[in-house]
């Protein structure tokens, strides 16, 4: 499958940071293929929101070459009208569910993006009461957004970017300030809107157990790619995670502890299912 | 302390009423030629028809009395202090006054004196004050949603792009504090709150010192502003955002015969004011 | 021994209104002194009006809060002083910073309370030391802060009143695993020196399982179950089917049970479970588990 996202050996840094100039960025290049499931994981300050503003052309790399499907974004000649292209096709939900809904209107800020981008008035009708119903919010329309809990909030973010028909959605931190109700919602969108609108998802977070539903995992540390793989590849190096102040996923946390006390169990197990099926199948002396 | 919480914005009723459902342009259209005929009327007959439609809308537009009563306590004051400075201060020359009482203050006389005309001109300036505020707010406030109300702002403000009045984003910066100002207040509650906690006292002292009192939330309150205005452009931009030009919209308003019949009931209300203005059958008038 | 306790305590939001709701009905809870007792319990299960009711920033509608026996409405006048006793970390608490150093804004509250220069200096840095922000950070700016020191400053800025309960509403909420942990132990160390009270609202089930010595759950406006850690997680089958949170290995080790492995103990940390498991499978398969021994974490 195509790459949707792809960097090469990117750099940047925050000008006014203060004395030394500290890369939040420092030669990150990771690709992501259409339709592929990534979360990108690191603590606060690892310089994995910044990847993101990167991507959505809110900041510039100050070296290093950034494609979105066949569009190079960082190629001198490239234009504002080519910039907005490339963000209807790259939606993202930030962290804050407060600060990133427009209108008074539930619908009416569903709406903005498509009467941004000059949709016909039937068009975007159909687009808002479809983004609506994904993310199961229809019931709402005409409420007020301030009368929402985070969660709900969040969920017209996510309708607001749907609306738009985007390729991909990066969730940047956007369950970092909800309740875990309100996190479960989000995350079950997450997945349908990679299992059944077949767009390209990108999670940045700091949550292990979000992570371990991805395709794949990138963690990224001090401004570099640390680690990447499957789940499965990257929780079973709870050392080397727990030595950037990450951990993986209680379920794999037990697992890979009772494997050091010498439990013959598989490396690498990520889910609660797995990790069960695991346990148990030990215990009814499989490995026996 | 949730006073702040109790601060109602904009209080919209819901409702489907014939009211409600005018276009809102015809209604800042309609309530703009309600209050000229306010001030074009002059005697007992032409206030009978303004008050007699105003409750008959409000009765139309099912908003209890009660609460467009309410509406006007704020101005409470200022009505008192209009209508005294009215039965007082007017004075006429044509007619002798109906009161007149001297009181002596030291060693000079205060003449207190009060004449027909002013008691007229009291109740006609108080009526004046509650039926523009009535008939507006039932108009814009109760029966208009403030998003529709700003659309309409923008499309009947629209002819002034011509002389480069950014007109859209004067609509677009009136949406989005429409949406914060709830944000806002909560915030600015939680703030008070945290700082309360910590021992701040709003309540006691001297106005310099509560004055002073109130660095410790309004320094918070502008910092998460500014982060919330950089957030919200940030949000937008990636939302492709670009000004009014090339615009669709979801909602579009249009003009139904309902609004036509309601304009030419208001041309016709306007028009008997004006007309008994001049008969004036009684001759109760200024 | 308890040292605040709630008797019959209702809260009512927006009485009278149409938006007339219940945040607390007849609560009656009382939080032992010297130990953390976390607080549980989904959104609007009420722990943030009860977090409030605590130090007096709202007044309960019928009931009585008593710090140390004592009515903390007796005089109402004199509710600030209640509130330097019963201090109040709220949520996201970086949003309160507003003085020019991270010094004097630490120092706000020991203003307040009237306390000469030099006692505020030395609550200061007592404060400062206690959540890990050191003497070179105090000169500066708070806004020029990251978010993890700055969270930190704000919750110093509550210590230095030297409360006797200090409550704490979701401390680490948006942290990293790092942050959390630099927060919660941080905080345990506080509570096990200072031998404050202090109580907790989170909603991670793993935080409270490591960090707390009792925990309160609250279910839709009343209080579900009270106890210390392994009381209540014991309970975890309850818990989770009221639709309360568990800590997420309880969940497994629920499960395992479930499939029939004898677990028994604490079995809501990693390490707990690990032991229940180990010590299960030797029971089973006689002398010799799989691995020789191990077991040297837990």
């Amino acid at each position: 499958m195509e790459n949707i996202i792809e960097t090469e050996n990117i750099t940047f840094s925050y000008s006014e940071e203060r004395g030394k100039q500290n890369p939040a960025l420092d030669g990150v290049s990771v690709s992501v293929r259409e339709g592929e499931y990534v979360a990108i994981l690191g603590h606060n300050g690892s310089g994995k929101s910044t990847l993101a503003k990167l991507l959505n052309m809110i900041l510039v790399p100050d070296s290093g070459v950034i494609r979105i499907g066949s569009d190079e974004i960082t190629s001198p000649n490239f234009s504002e009208d080519d910039m907005f292209r490339v963000r209807r096709n790259v939606g993202m939900v930030f962290q804050n569910p407060d600060n990133q809904l427009v209108a008074t209107v539930v619908e009416e800020d569903v709406a903005f993006g498509p009467e941004n981008l000059g949709i016909p008035r039937e068009e975007i009708r159909q687009r808002v009461d479809a983004a609506l119903e994904a993310v199961g919010m229809t019931e709402y329309a005409k409420h007020a957004p301030h009368r929402l809990s985070g969660g709900q909030k969040q969920r017209i973010a996510i309708a607001g970017i749907m609306a738009m028909m985007p390729r991909c959605v990066i969730f940047d931190e956007a369950t970092a300030m909800l309740d875990p109700a309100g996190r479960r919602g989000i995350l079950a969108i997450m997945d349908s809107l990679n299992h059944e609108h077949s767009i390209t998802v990108l999670n940045i977070t700091h949550h292990m157990d979000e992570a371990a539903r991805a395709d794949r995992v990138i963690v990224i540390n001090d401004g570099v790619v640390y680690m990447q793989g499957t789940p499965a590849e990257v929780f079973a190096r709870v050392d080397e995670l727990h030595a950037v102040g990450l951990e993986a996923p209680q379920d794999t946390e037990l697992i890979e502890l009772l494997r050091r006390m010498g439990l013959p169990l598989p490396a690498g197990c990520v889910g609660f299912n797995a990790c069960v099926d695991a346990l148990a199948r030990l215990y009814e002396g499989g490995a026996r | 302390m949730t006073v702040l919480k109790d601060i109602t914005l904009g209080q919209y009723f819901p409702g489907d009423s014939i009211i409600h459902r005018l276009d809102p342009r015809a209604k800042m259209i309609l309530s703009i030629l309600y209050i000229v005929a306010i001030f074009f009327a002059k005697n007992v007959f032409s206030f009978v028809i303004l008050t007699l439609s105003a409750i008959l809308l409000v009765l139309i537009s099912r908003i209890p009395l009660l609460t467009v009563l309410r509406g006007l306590k704020p101005v409470f004051f200022i009505l008192l202090f209009t209508m005294v400075i009215n039965l007082f201060l007017t004075t006429s020359t044509e007619e002798s006054p109906l009161f007149a009482w001297n009181i002596p203050v030291f060693s000079w006389t205060w003449q207190i004196t009060i004449y027909r005309i002013g008691i007229l001109r009291a109740i006609f300036t108080a009526l004046r004050v509650i039926l523009l505020l009535s008939v507006s707010s039932v108009f814009l406030t109760y029966t208009t949603s403030p998003i529709t109300l700003t659309d309409s702002l923008e499309d009947l403000m629209g002819p002034l792009k011509v002389i480069r009045v950014p007109v859209h984003d004067i609509a677009m910066i009136i949406t989005i504090a429409l949406r914060f100002i709830p944000t806002l207040i909560e915030e600015t509650d939680k703030i008070m709150n945290a700082q309360k906690a910590r021992g701040a006292d709003f309540a006691t002292g001297s106005l310099v010192r509560r004055a002073k009192a109130l660095i410790p939330v309004l320094v918070p309150l502008f910092v998460s502003s500014f982060k919330r205005a950089d957030d919200l452009a940030i949000a937008m931009e990636c939302r492709c955002y670009r000004g009014g030009e090339g615009r669709t919209k979801l909602h579009k308003l249009r003009y139904h015969l309902r609004d036509l019949l309601a304009a030419i009931l208001m041309v016709a209300l306007f028009a008997s004011v004006l007309f008994v203005n001049h008969i004036n059958p009684l001759g109760i008038g200024l | 021994m308890s040292i605040l306790e709630l008797r019959e305590v209702s809260y009512v939001y927006g009485e009278g209104t149409p938006f007339e709701k219940i945040a607390l009905d007849r609560v009656s809870v009382s939080f032992e002194r010297g130990v953390i007792t976390g607080l549980i319990g989904h959104t609007g299960s009420g722990k943030s009006t009860l977090v409030q009711l605590l130090n007096g920033l709202l007044r309960p509608r019928s009931g009585t809060v008593l710090l140390d026996g004592v009515d903390i409405w007796e005089k109402p006048k004199e509710i600030g002083k209640i509130r330097h006793r019963v201090g109040l970390v709220m949520q996201y608490p970086e949003y309160q910073l507003f003085d020019e150093t991270v010094r004097a804004d630490i120092g706000f509250a020991p203003r307040n309370m009237g306390l000469s220069t030099d006692e505020v200096e030395a609550r200061v840095r007592e404060a400062a030391d206690f959540v890990g922000l050191g003497e070179e950070l105090l000169d500066q700016s708070p806004f020029a802060l990251s978010g993890g020191q700055k969270r930190r400053a704000a919750i110093a800025g509550i210590m230095a009143m030297r409360p006797d309960v200090l409550v704490l509403d979701e401390p680490a909420a948006g942290l990293d695993p790092l942050g959390r942990r630099e927060i919660l132990g941080g905080l345990r160390k506080y509570q096990r020196t200072s031998g404050t009270t202090v109580i907790l609202v989170s909603h991670s089930m793993e935080d409270m399982a490591e960090y707390c010595d009792r925990i309160v759950a609250l279910n839709h406006t009343k209080v579900f179950m009270e106890g210390s850690v392994d009381e209540v997680f014991s309970h975890a089958r309850e818990l989770s089917e009221v639709g309360l949170d568990i800590p997420h290995i309880a969940r497994v080790a629920l499960e395992l049970q479930k499939c029939g492995v004898p677990l028994s103990g604490n079995l809501y940390t990693i390490e707990g479970v690990a032991v229940a498991y180990h010590r299960a499978l030797v029971e089973k398969n006689g002398h010799t588990a799989s691995g020789e021994e191990g077991n040297d974490r837990a």
